[in-house]
């Protein structure tokens, strides 16, 4: 054996390790018992574990068009949560699957598998507490939406009534080139969207012009909030559903000055 | 071993010890003077790996924040961003990416087995698989869409859009797959350093630390994929 | 009682001379040095790049300072039918000349734009440059191994790429601020670092150099995490492991799993800027605020990364120089993985005034935890001292120093994660003041005693005791002139990163810039202590402080193999009471006397 020729003058493993009360080589006894890093999976093992995520996917990808079929045959809208959970719950199988067996960390020392759990566990805090800040802001923005004037955010939007579709009912259908219905709606402030200039159609001009049109495009952008945003009312806050921690300061006459 | 029983030739002066020169190149290989052992030394570069695997899914998991919270505000215009996309080619890119996961196992089997000949196929497939992959990205995703104006930010430019935050769907898009598609580079670029290396036989049973690790690395680039592919493709 | 055990004799029978031992030439050596994979040479080579990032921090720091000598005021005559502006109590103006970009521009003088980039200047260098990498860079480098036994950490080659990476990012910004300095402060918020400066690439530089520097950061981390498992000597188990090892641990892990969010962070904020991909970007349906979050789930646990190498150190300084058992290892252990752990709960706070009430209020009930494991390491600190034989050498001053001022630091951080007290002193001075108790009181102050401590480990010469501690005071006499008065500043309104301020808040400020000429000379002696040690100091004995831990096992300086032999242990890194300390005289280093009936030592 090629680690045999390594061990240099230290003697048979056995008798040191009986002299001394452990292994010189594995004080820690790592390696006691079994080795954990050389696990051979069969080749049928690989075979079919690939032909399970192959499945899989076709799973995935079928289940998809599989609802948009339902949906548009049978006028059945399935609700998002549906699709991602399906999506997802085969993703996580997938991954599991290639982590588990074509990384080896099920026959791989436990140690392995804490640290990957650890770094799930910190995306799962990142990721879990951003969403409740940013799933909520709605709620400072509609607030701050009453008493912030252009200037101080320069009022580009910051508001979040200007994004918040529920608000804005205003919808129009959109049609195709040959207007047809393509059964999706849109804001009526949206129609300016065809305005924007095609770079597709010459790139150098794109190339040239893309830097001086970027100040006119985000203004552009600006006047279609401006347009959807609601005249500040002072009985907007009292909008919301949820009861509110902290009272509005006193606007009486809801020009967003007190 | 080598020169005599294959060409008949006599030995050739060596200066090194003929018993080590004609052992292969992974028995030669030693392990740092650190270590105790090549197994302590195998299994802390896998461990290694492993952590550095971790950071390589946090550095991923700031876009899927991103894309979480974007989705959360604009479902709609992911949804129609989402519509735009061809899920034939993601798929396809998807069962390309498995089977190169697939060979990348099978020659770390290959190692172990001293399999030498089905190492370097088995390699050399996984190759072939990250130069499709990064073509179908680039000729039929990437290529055509740019040049329709579905593009990140300010550049965005599709005069249909539907919802005023589609550039929104189309950054995330591009960043997401963009580095994707960097660590797909990345990872081939290692594992071509692998197959050099096994030319030269350096990778043997018990002695395959480099197969093992950027084997690790190239599946990790794969369950990324396996994420990504449903959350840009698949929603509506 | 020896705990080196001869049972691998003969696999180094030769003698080793010390790693500093010149390899042939000039050219030869500085080569030796450019590629070795030794973890001591490393650990040298960064502690003496951080003190240089040191230095250029700090002279910022000094230049920010003198403008708030006095305040800015603005003067306007009309001369000759023109109304002319003018400013008076401008210091850093006296640059404009060899700052590029730095006009006057829509009520903002040139001194001001100076000012700007000064303290964004100092930011930057101090916390990517310094204070993050200072002490498990350097001294951990150099110390993780020899207290584990080992011959070097896991990864020598990838240790030495950690350097190279951090003198590469460290271009970067220098070469940022040579091309004219950025004004967007440390933390890069949008939208300052997305528009300001627009036809200037050194923003950019800046943020590539931070983007750098997490990779340096990753590849210690990850070092010390397989090098605390793989390559403990034989006998040492984890509760063995003296306690810096277990803050380098700590530290270790927060270092893997923040520092890739900021890469990506940092990727985003390059690709807003430079492609406006907008999502940071309100104007575009983007959110800043989603940014900041992204920001301080880093930078939060980053804070971590800076102060638990110090509990680390401290908790080697106290016992050894108070001679006495730590009180409450594993207390001491479990607070430092607490804290590791708390670390990425609270990032909330600094968005106090940003985020919406649900999350405020979660993140400020999570950041009163923090409390709880630091209370339980002052505790045991203090506990330790407390009847122990205290040598008040600089290591040990250093130390009484940092209890002093990080307890304040801490005790002040708990009025900032209240939210109603938060909303008034929220981007105030009071928090300049905090954060600086904590990340220079707790982090350089116990980086300075640790180098102080190991000092003759490191380079196998003393320094001279007398002239090392009259730099230790007056560091802390200037650092709380500087700070507390800054505490004061802050309650009264002074709102922090402004170059001008009331009138009325003129003597604090000038007692503040007082006090930071007299930290400048107390650091100013500390390098003058070092530099004639190192040419003139007398020869260190292998251990003059009657250490424990196995750094002490070996000469001063290390062999290049660290150990003649790979040591064993068989006692803990702190029982003063029951060990003679390897190489001392019991006359010198007498074990305490058996306790009388009914006595106790704590």
């Amino acid at each position: 054996m090629a680690d045999q020729q390594h061990q240099g003058p230290a003697g048979s493993p056995t008798s040191e390790k009986e002299k001394l009360g452990f292994d010189p080589h594995d004080p820690h006894g790592f390696h006691e018992g079994e080795e954990h890093g050389h696990h051979i999976l069969s080749m049928r093992m690989l075979v079919v574990i690939l032909a399970l995520l192959l499945a899989l996917t076709g799973l995935t990808v079928g289940s998809a068009q599989a609802e948009i079929i339902i949906a548009e045959e049978l006028g059945i809208s399935i609700p998002q949560w549906v699709n991602v959970t399906i999506a997802m719950t085969i993703a996580t199988v997938k991954a599991i699957l290639v982590v588990a067996f074509f990384m080896q960390l099920y026959y791989d020392t436990k140690l392995n598998t804490m640290i990957l759990l650890f770094c799930l566990l910190t995306f799962g805090l990142f990721i879990g507490f951003t969403s409740i800040d940013m799933g909520n802001r709605d709620r400072i923005y509609s607030w701050k939406d009453g008493q912030h004037t252009p200037g101080g955010t320069g009022g580009l939007g910051l508001e979040r009534g200007a994004f918040d579709s529920d608000r804005n009912p205003r919808r129009t259908t959109v049609t195709g080139p040959d207007g047809e219905d393509t059964g999706r709606t849109r804001r009526a402030s949206e129609e300016v969207a065809g305005a924007i200039t095609d770079y597709s159609a010459d790139p150098d001009v794109a190339r040239t012009r893309i830097d001086a049109d970027v100040l006119e495009r985000l203004e552009r952008y600006q006047e279609r909030r401006r347009a959807q945003r609601p005249a500040a009312s002072p009985n907007r806050v009292t909008d919301l559903s949820s009861p509110r921690l902290f009272a509005p300061p006193d606007d009486e006459d809801g020009d967003g000055n007190n | 071993m080598t020169s005599i029983e294959t060409g008949g030739n006599p030995p050739q002066h060596n200066q090194q010890p003929p018993a080590l020169s004609t052992e292969p190149r992974w028995k030669r290989q030693p392990f740092a003077n650190h270590w105790r052992s090549h197994a302590e030394d195998f299994d802390a570069c896998k461990i290694g790996m492993w952590l550095f695997l971790t950071t390589e899914v946090l550095l991923f998991a700031g876009i899927f924040v991103a894309y979480a919270v974007f989705r959360m505000w604009y479902p709609e215009a992911f949804a129609n961003g989402s519509h735009h996309l061809d899920v034939h080619w993601g798929a396809l890119n998807t069962v390309i990416l498995l089977i190169s996961s697939f060979t990348v196992a099978a020659s770390i089997r290959n190692a172990q087995l001293n399999q030498q000949g089905l190492l370097k196929i088995n390699l050399s497939i996984t190759l072939v698989c990250a130069l499709l992959f990064m073509i179908i990205k680039f000729t039929f995703e990437y290529a055509p869409k740019w040049a329709e104006g579905k593009r990140p930010g300010v550049w965005f430019s599709y005069p249909f859009a539907a919802d005023p935050n589609e550039h929104i769907w189309w950054s995330l898009y591009y960043t997401a797959t963009g580095i994707h598609a960097l660590h797909v580079l990345i990872g081939a670029g290692v594992l071509f350093v692998v197959l050099l290396k096994s030319f030269k036989g350096w990778y043997g049973p018990k002695h395959y630390t480099g197969i093992e690790v950027a084997g690790l690395y190239w599946h990790l680039v794969d369950v990324i994929w396996i994420f990504l592919f449903p959350l840009l493709y698949l929603i509506h | 009682m020896s705990t080196i055990d001869t049972h691998n004799a003969g696999q180094h029978a030769h003698h080793e001379g010390s790693y500093l031992t010149p390899h042939g030439g000039a050219l030869a050596t500085i080569w030796n040095w450019a590629t070795t994979i030794d973890h001591k040479k490393i650990g040298v080579m960064y502690l003496f790049a951080i003190m240089f990032m040191f230095f250029l921090g700090g002279v910022a720091a000094l230049g920010v300072r003198a403008e708030l000598w006095e305040p800015t005021r603005v003067v306007t005559e009309v001369v000759e039918g023109e109304t002319v502006t003018s400013y008076t109590g401008q210091v850093l103006v006296n640059l404009a000349p060899i700052v590029p970009g730095v006009e006057s521009e829509g009520g903002i003088s040139a001194g001001m734009n100076i000012y700007n980039r000064a303290f964004s200047l100092h930011g930057i260098i101090m916390t990517f440059m310094v204070i993050v990498p200072s002490v498990p860079a350097s001294l951990g480098n150099f110390f993780l191994p020899l207290m584990l036994g080992a011959k070097d950490v896991a990864f020598p080659r990838l240790n030495l790429m950690s350097w190279y990476i951090y003198v590469f990012g460290s271009i970067f910004a220098v070469a940022a601020v040579v091309m004219g300095g950025v004004d967007t402060g440390w933390t890069f918020y949008t939208p300052y670092s997305t528009m300001t400066d627009a036809d200037h690439l050194r923003v950019v530089f800046v943020i590539l150099a931070a983007f750098i520097l997490g990779f340096s950061s990753i590849l210690t981390g990850l070092n010390f995490i397989v090098t605390v498992h793989k390559l403990r000597a034989p006998g040492m188990g984890w509760f063995d492991m003296p306690l810096f090892v277990w803050a380098m641990y700590a530290t270790a892990i927060i270092q893997v799993l923040a520092t890739p969010v900021i890469g990506i962070t940092l990727l985003l904020l390059i690709f807003e800027r430079v492609f406006h991909v907008g999502i940071f970007d309100p104007r575009m349906g983007g959110d800043p605020v989603l940014y900041q979050h992204f920001f301080w789930f880093y930078s939060h646990p980053v804070v971590y990364v800076m102060i638990i190498p110090a509990f680390g150190i401290i908790n080697e300084i106290i016992p050894v120089h108070a001679r006495k058992k730590l009180f409450g290892y594993r207390a001491m252990a479990f607070a430092t993985l607490g804290i590791a752990a708390v670390s990425f709960l609270v990032w909330g706070h600094h968005m106090f005034t940003a985020s919406g009430e649900l999350a405020a209020m979660i993140f400020s009930a999570l950041t009163f935890l923090v409390a709880i494991p630091t209370a339980i390491k002052v505790f045991n600190w203090v506990a330790t001292l407390y009847k122990g034989s205290i040598a008040f050498n600089t290591p040990m001053l250093y130390a009484l120093s940092f209890l002093f001022m990080f307890t304040i630091g801490g005790l002040t951080g708990l009025p900032l994660a209240t939210l109603a007290t938060d909303l008034h002193l929220h981007d105030s001075y009071f928090v300049v003041a905090h954060f600086h108790y904590v990340m220079m009181g707790g982090t350089i102050i116990a980086f300075v005693g640790g180098i102080h401590h190991w000092w003759p480990k490191m380079f196998g010469k003393l320094y001279n005791e007398r002239w090392a501690i009259v730099g230790c005071v007056l560091v802390f006499i200037g650092f709380n002139l500087t700070f507390f008065t800054q505490f004061i500043l802050g309650t009264r309104g002074m709102p922090r990163r402004y170059a001008s301020y009331p009138d009325e808040f003129q003597f604090l400020h000038q007692l503040s810039t007082i006090g930071s000429w007299i930290l400048g000379i107390g650091f100013l002696i500390h390098l003058g202590v070092f530099v004639h040690s190192l040419v003139a100091g007398r020869k260190a004995p292998e251990n003059p402080w009657g250490g424990l831990s196995l750094e002490w096992e070996t000469e001063s300086p290390p062999i290049e193999h660290n150990f003649h032999h790979e040591p064993i242990v068989k006692h803990g890194p702190y029982d003063f009471d029951t060990v003679q300390p390897p190489h001392t005289d019991p006359a010198e280093f007498p074990m305490p006397e058996p306790l009388r009936p009914g006595e106790r030592t704590h």
